[in-house]
């Protein structure tokens, strides 16, 4: 965060050159600033505005609501119950998935032989399309004929119910999703322990670091940066989870998968309620901005 | 960055670039740009005589928002292309959706600031639409004598308060698939008519000697029967079978208040209870159903029956063309039914061109509109006049789809809020049938709808 | 699991012995990997060869049938791309994809850089309002969005669909803690050397961060040859259908196209995994690593 040698030289020249960054800051900045206001944050803002209205999507009829929206979801339990199963999906998933590559990121870091073979098959799921993905998936976790129960069949273990039965259906749909998404995260930690300069680790070894050493000492302050990033983007689109749920369980059995987004996405366009959505996705985008910008602070202050 | 990737990337670029214009189409009619401010929703549009009388030789150019698949796009094309041998002024482009997305679409379409001149609506949701302002009356286009020609059924699920929002058009219904071959060979022969329609209990023992036969014909793990996908999370599949155990009047059997807007006292009586208690053994005990999608079972000798739409037959003549399949009844409990229902050509409120629109929408719906689809796809018509003139549902097998309409045909559950419904209902029914608690669920569910049926009160 | 790669990198003196267990478990190991990644690949690919009657009857129980084609044909990809086009959609997702990818990462690395290595006011406000553009779900600004679009005339055009997705908080999040990773005498010494901020900028600190550079266009290039619902609400000229919309068309509610599904979400792949192929010579250590260019 800080920028050292930007400080010299009097008062006036510092002024000069302030005057002078801000000029080149804002080139820098516009053009992406641009597109993000027009496209995202007008929008956002919008939503923001209907959230404080009854707005039905389809007769464009809106109503003051005041505070109303809100008031209403802190009464709804339904909400709640979505809050709460997609802050389990979160807790299942992302702690699992970012060490999982963190470790893949490890293991192709290494220039070996065919090392590109092996980045590009971690990054298979990743590429292919959720529909085709879901179908997959749906037909290994098959409660009668799946191959998953095929092999537990195979080995004299009971059959499972996975995405049908309510205590599965969760950790199902998150192993799935980890596997589908751990490629992405892998790419990040790739191009992070890339970045490192590889003279820190000469030094260390010179000083007679074992891997253990140089992995806790450097690799992991070093990628300090890259953690952060995936932290908050895995956590954001956790919260934001829709397409998967809706392909695979649309939240059931028994709303044990009812994800926040698809309670939104139900709102809007099959209850007639934009303006309930808007407010829960109000909502949503706030405690994600909190659970941001703390991990962000704290993690430059350390 | 590398200077060879951007090269690359800029040579891609470029071939795309290339390869668009060469292959392009004559170039489609200028589209008239549609600027005009839509009116506000809560004045409808009094239907403007003086446009019938001018001669509307200026180019017209419209849009048909329409899902894909189901013959639907060259149906539709074909009314269109008869439609502009009589007025060559006017161009109708479909704006073809993938079917899975046209439910999600549709209410992004209407609230855009430039909604489609003409849409498809599953029936069920007319009034739903008709509610929220976004169609166009279209009383005034018919005459008595058409109104009488279109099938009550169909006409009652589109209109609202007495006014009609959308045309007449088409009709689907249900009917079981069997493998010819399966029953055959375990001597069994189901019924052809409608009159000798199996009930659920003898279509399930019936179905599942077949199984046994199967089995011991070394050919296991084959399904009682299965649906496009399984279990089905819509109510035209799922809820004839719950309607089924009501007598023709009762509130099983009309599913929702006559008012539309509350289901407690009709989605939770004994009678379906009992519906929902079979639905569950169907799935759980028998293991008659899977529990989760098998896709193409009934063509790989994987499923004895297949549940589905007449259209399925001339699917399956494409697809499995070896298949040997044969046709049944919808089997029954107390009251024999099937559920009437089709995408329904609507005209936007809050378009630019309503008159134009209406006027494409009298003729598709008249008994040319409706030969001029039907040379292209096969569709049952609402229009009872017509019915005769198509050989296609003369016959056995699609006769059969035909007689059930007449006989038992109904629409859905008659509500303005039906997709709020169709969706709490449909997530119940697969919650049971994947073996959950009925009295609990039945109960979550009812309070679910009747909350959020409580805007149309 | 190797932390120690600059092992192999530093000139060693004595050669690696062989170590046959380490071999085997290293081997083995690796062999899961490939089976849980492309097991599931490998069926899609195979299916994409099969006739329809055999893409599910092969699968229960599975065995090699499942995953190779007993009767393999060429039908489905023939019929795919001359009956279906579906070369046009492909053509269109690459064009647009490449065309996002390459504005993305010019405009979205300046803001970048401009958020960590340059002071001005404002500037970590500045930020949390780009970062808060990630924090809202789609589905509940695809209505007033598509408005915008709209109400710039650029529904039913190319640029309607990639416009919108140029400036991505999350690329700007991405680079933004790769360059603050840089060490400051990188900085510090082209400042001495008297370049301007956008010299240091283009010169010095875009060519450390190369292998987040890299990840941030094949993401991006990921996300824009995904897309669905956007250029679905965005579009209604067949012709400029995208690659997802095209193989979604295979899905209707008398049947499901399965070997069409297949055969084009095979094809669809094809592109994104020869470019992160193509890519693997730039995911090396960055200059940084290697010493200070200056």
């Amino acid at each position: 965060m800080k920028s050292a040698g930007w400080n010299r030289g009097s008062v006036r020249s510092t002024l000069l050159r302030a005057l002078k960054q801000y000029r080149s800051a804002l080139v820098l900045v516009l053009p992406a600033l641009i597109g993000l206001s027009v496209f995202h944050l007008w929008p956002i803002i919008e939503s923001v505005r209907v959230s404080f209205f009854d707005y039905n999507l389809i007769s464009r009829v809106s109503e003051w609501e005041g505070l109303g929206n809100y008031t209403f979801a802190a009464q709804d339990p339904l909400f709640w119950r979505t809050i709460k199963n997609t802050a389990l999906f979160f807790l299942l998933k992302v702690p699992v998935q970012m060490v999982l590559a963190l470790l893949l990121a490890l293991l192709v870091r290494v220039p070996f032989k065919g090392v590109g073979f092996i980045r590009t098959i971690i990054l298979i799921p990743t590429v292919t399309s959720m529909v085709v993905v879901s179908v997959i998936w749906g037909l290994m976790y098959h409660p009668n004929s799946g191959l998953i129960n095929g092999i537990l069949e195979t080995l004299s273990l009971p059959t499972q119910k996975f995405l049908i039965d309510t205590g599965q259906a969760m950790p199902s749909l998150v192993v799935m999703t980890i596997w589908k998404d751990v490629g992405f995260n892998m790419i990040f930690f790739l191009a992070g322990l890339l970045s490192i300069p590889g003279s820190y680790y000469e030094a260390a070894m010179l000083d007679g670091a074992n891997r253990w050493q140089l992995f806790r000492h450097i690799t992991i302050p070093l990628l300090r940066g890259t953690t952060v990033f995936v932290l908050i983007t895995s956590m954001i689109s956790a919260f934001k989870v829709f397409t998967p749920v809706f392909l695979m369980t649309k939240g059931g059995p028994s709303s044990v998968t009812r994800v926040i987004v698809l309670y939104i996405y139900e709102n809007a366009f099959i209850f007639n309620k934009m303006g309930y959505a808007a407010a829960i996705s109000v909502i949503l985008a706030l405690i994600l901005l909190i659970a941001s910008v703390i991990q962000i602070y704290f993690r430059s202050r350390s | 960055m590398p200077k060879r990737l951007y090269l690359l990337l800029i040579l891609v670029l470029l071939l795309a670039a290339c390869a668009g214009p060469a292959v392009e189409e004559p170039p489609a009619p200028v589209e008239e740009p549609e600027v005009e401010e839509p009116a506000p929703v809560e004045e409808e549009a009094e239907p403007a005589e003086e446009m019938e009388e001018e001669e509307m030789m200026e180019e017209v150019s419209m849009r048909f928002f329409i899902p894909d698949g189901g013959g639907r796009p060259d149906g539709y094309n074909s009314v269109i292309d008869a439609y502009r041998e009589i007025h060559p002024n006017v161009t109708i482009e479909l704006d073809i959706v993938p079917f899975g997305d046209y439910y999600g679409q549709l209410p992004v379409m209407w609230a855009s600031d430039n909604p489609a001149d003409l849409a498809l609506v599953d029936s069920a949701d007319i009034q739903s639409q008709a509610y929220n302002g976004a169609l166009a009356p279209l009383d005034d286009i018919f005459t008595e004598e058409d109104m009488a020609d279109f099938r009550p059924g169909v006409v009652s699920e589109a209109s609202l308060d007495g006014v009609l929002y959308a045309a007449p058009f088409g009709v689907t219904t249900q009917g079981v698939f069997y493998n010819v071959d399966m029953f055959e060979a375990a001597g069994i022969e189901p019924p052809r008519e409608v009159d000798d329609a199996w009930t659920w209990s003898e279509y399930i023992e019936n179905t599942q000697a077949v199984i046994a036969n199967e089995a011991a014909n070394g050919n296991e793990d084959v399904w009682g029967v299965v649906y496009l996908t399984n279990p089905p999370n819509i109510d035209m599949w799922t809820h004839l079978v719950v309607r089924s155990f009501g007598e023709k009047d009762s509130p099983t059997f009309a599913g929702i208040s006559p008012d539309g807007t509350t289901s407690a006292g009709y989605l939770d009586t004994p009678e379906a209870f009992e519906a929902y208690e079979f639905w569950q053994s169907l799935y759980v005990d028998l293991e008659f159903a899977p529990q989760a999608t098998v896709p193409d079972a009934f063509q790989t000798n994987k499923a004895a029956t297949m549940i589905s739409f007449a259209a399925w037959g001339s699917v399956l003549d494409i697809i499995a063309p070896d298949l040997n399949w044969g046709v049944t009844p919808l089997p029954y409990q107390v009251t024999p039914i099937t559920q009437m229902g089709d995408f329904t050509p609507v005209v936007s409120a809050n378009g630019s061109q309503v008159e134009e629109a209406k006027a494409f929408m009298q003729f598709l719906a008249s008994t040319e509109g409706v030969l001029a689809y039907n040379a292209a796809t096969n569709m049952i018509p609402a229009r009872i006049s017509v019915l005769d003139q198509l050989d296609a549902f003369s016959e056995y097998p699609n006769k059969i789809f035909v007689d059930e309409m007449i006989a038992w045909g109904v629409p859905r559950p008659e509500t303005p809020g039906h997709a709020i419904y169709n969706s709490i209902f449909g997530k119940m029914m697969v919650d049971i049938a994947q073996g959950a608690d009925i009295q609990a669920a039945v109960e979550a569910a009812v309070l679910e709808i009747d909350a959020q049926l409580a805007q149309f009160e | 699991m190797e932390s120690d790669t600059h092992i192999d990198k530093v000139p060693s003196k004595k050669k690696q012995r062989f170590r046959p267990l380490q071999f085997l478990t290293r081997g083995s190991g690796l062999m899961i990997l490939v089976i849980i990644f492309l097991g599931p690949y490998i069926w899609m690919v195979s299916s994409a060869f099969k006739p329809r009657a055999e893409i599910f009857s092969d699968l229960d129980p599975v065995s090699w049938r499942t995953f190779i084609p007993v009767n393999p044909t060429l039908l489905n990809i023939q019929t795919l791309l001359v009956e279906f086009e579906f070369w046009r959609p492909i053509l269109n997702s690459l064009a647009i994809a490449t065309v996002t990818v390459l504005i993305a990462l010019t405009i979205n690395s300046m803001i970048a850089y401009a958020l960590s290595r340059m002071k001005f006011a404002g500037r970590d406000i500045l930020f949390i309002i780009v970062l808060s553009t990630l924090l809202i779900p789609f589905e509940a600004i695809m209505v007033p969005m598509f408005l915008v679009v709209q109400n710039m005339g650029l529904d039913d055009t190319y640029f309607g669909i990639f416009l919108p997705w140029v400036a991505d908080a999350f690329i700007i999040f991405l680079l933004r803690q790769h360059f603050l990773e840089l060490p400051d005498d990188l900085q510090d010494a082209a400042i001495i050397d008297g370049c301007t901020p956008f010299q240091i900028y283009w010169k010095i600190m875009l060519p450390n961060i190369r292998p987040a550079l890299v990840s941030a266009g094949f993401i991006k290039f990921i996300y824009s040859w995904d897309a669905y619902i956007w250029p679905l609400i965005v579009t209604r000229d067949p012709d400029k259908s995208v690659v997802a919309i095209a193989i979604a068309r295979f899905f209707t509610d008398q049947d499901i196209l399965w070997e069409y599904v297949f055969a084009g979400s095979f094809l669809a792949t094809i592109p994104v995994v020869l470019l992160f192929l193509f890519l693997q010579r730039y995911y090396i250590e960055g200059v940084a690593t290697t010493g200070i260019r200056g």
